[in-house]
């Protein structure tokens, strides 16, 4: 089967996000995920809890990532980051870097991370 | 004319990231041994927040749970600021004449980090009707941290982004409330900073 057209595909924002934490914890990719969906879905309940969540990449040991959602969900999904406050019982803060329509140009926002273009 | 950003905490800041975007932070926390600039009192009587603001000098900002205190604070020549956290009580006359007063209501967003669930639910729905009210009437307020530690710091994009979301689903007019969030700020800076600024519309020149 033929795919969708691009005009029709559902469009996409990636947020490149950096995790603070009160002690120096690591944070790992499936605590921090679990964290901003049940944030997510306490937030807005099952009914708009839906935002197309994915967590694209995490760098655990500068506590770096990057989160997709659907473009329409933008300002839902950073509230949602904005009122997180703990992972698994280690104190955090979440400062979101910046967002970006495409990875590559969200990985501009992240610390010594710059992609690697050469094929 | 450039904007600039205030924002108050209830802590002696320290320099971290997180305090991204803000040109001046206002500490409320009495501690003597820090240059501060905001003066906190915390009442729970109408008697006591008289009391507490016959020493009160410099930015006073009150902090209570009554909502007779913080009608009464409002009234008072020395009040700056009605400081917010999660169990403030202000109703619509005291909106209204906080306008009249030229008080400023604060906005936090550090009282949702404290709560979860049904109570952050109702809260989020209180602060949307403090939000429409202030706009209705246009009484001066401004959008903070409200911080209690490093840790409930926000970025000031990512805290002008939160109030842009909250108020834009409560259907209020989010764009004139971020504009007038912002120029009640920019009147505070200078109303602590700049020595030659005495009220809006009333400043001293150079000779």
């Amino acid at each position: 089967m033929k795919g969708l057209p691009p005009t029709l595909r559902k469009k996409r924002r990636y947020i490149a996000f950096k995790i603070i934490p009160e002690k120096k914890t690591k944070i790992t990719t499936r605590q921090i995920y679990n964290e901003i969906q049940q944030t997510i879905q306490s937030l807005y309940g099952e009914w708009y809890g839906c935002v197309g969540l994915k967590l694209e990449v995490f760098y655990e040991e500068n506590s770096e990532g990057i989160l997709r959602c659907s473009r329409d969900k933008v300002d839902a999904t950073l509230a949602a980051l904005t009122l997180i406050t703990e992972v698994e019982n280690t104190k955090v803060a979440i400062k979101t870097l910046g967002i970006s329509g495409t990875i590559k140009g969200c990985k501009r926002f992240l610390n010594g991370k710059e992609i690697n273009t050469e094929r | 004319m450039k904007i600039v950003y205030v924002d108050f905490v209830r802590f002696t800041p320290t320099e971290t990231d997180l305090f991204e975007g803000y040109d001046l932070i206002v500490p409320f926390n009495n501690d003597a041994n820090s240059d501060i600039k905001g003066y906190l009192v915390k009442a729970s009587n109408t008697s006591e927040l008289q009391k507490k603001l016959k020493k009160a000098k410099g930015f006073v900002g009150v902090m209570s749970e009554d909502l007779k205190v913080n009608r009464e604070a409002v009234m008072r020549r020395k009040v700056c600021v009605i400081l917010d956290f999660e169990g403030r009580k202000i109703d619509y006359t005291t909106i209204k004449m906080a306008k009249d007063k030229d008080v400023i209501i604060e906005v936090s967003l550090s009282k949702f980090l404290r709560v979860k669930g049904l109570k952050r639910a109702k809260l989020l729905d209180e602060t949307r009707l403090l939000l429409k009210l202030l706009l209705k009437f246009k009484t001066p307020f401004i959008l903070t941290t409200g911080a209690e530690n490093q840790l409930e710091v926000r970025p000031r994009k990512q805290l002008y982004r939160f109030f842009y979301f909250l108020s834009k689903d409560g259907g209020i007019d989010c764009v004139e409330l971020i504009k007038l969030a912002k120029e009640n700020s920019n009147r505070i800076f200078r109303k602590l900073v700049d020595k030659k600024y005495i009220m809006d519309g009333i400043e001293i020149l150079d000779v």
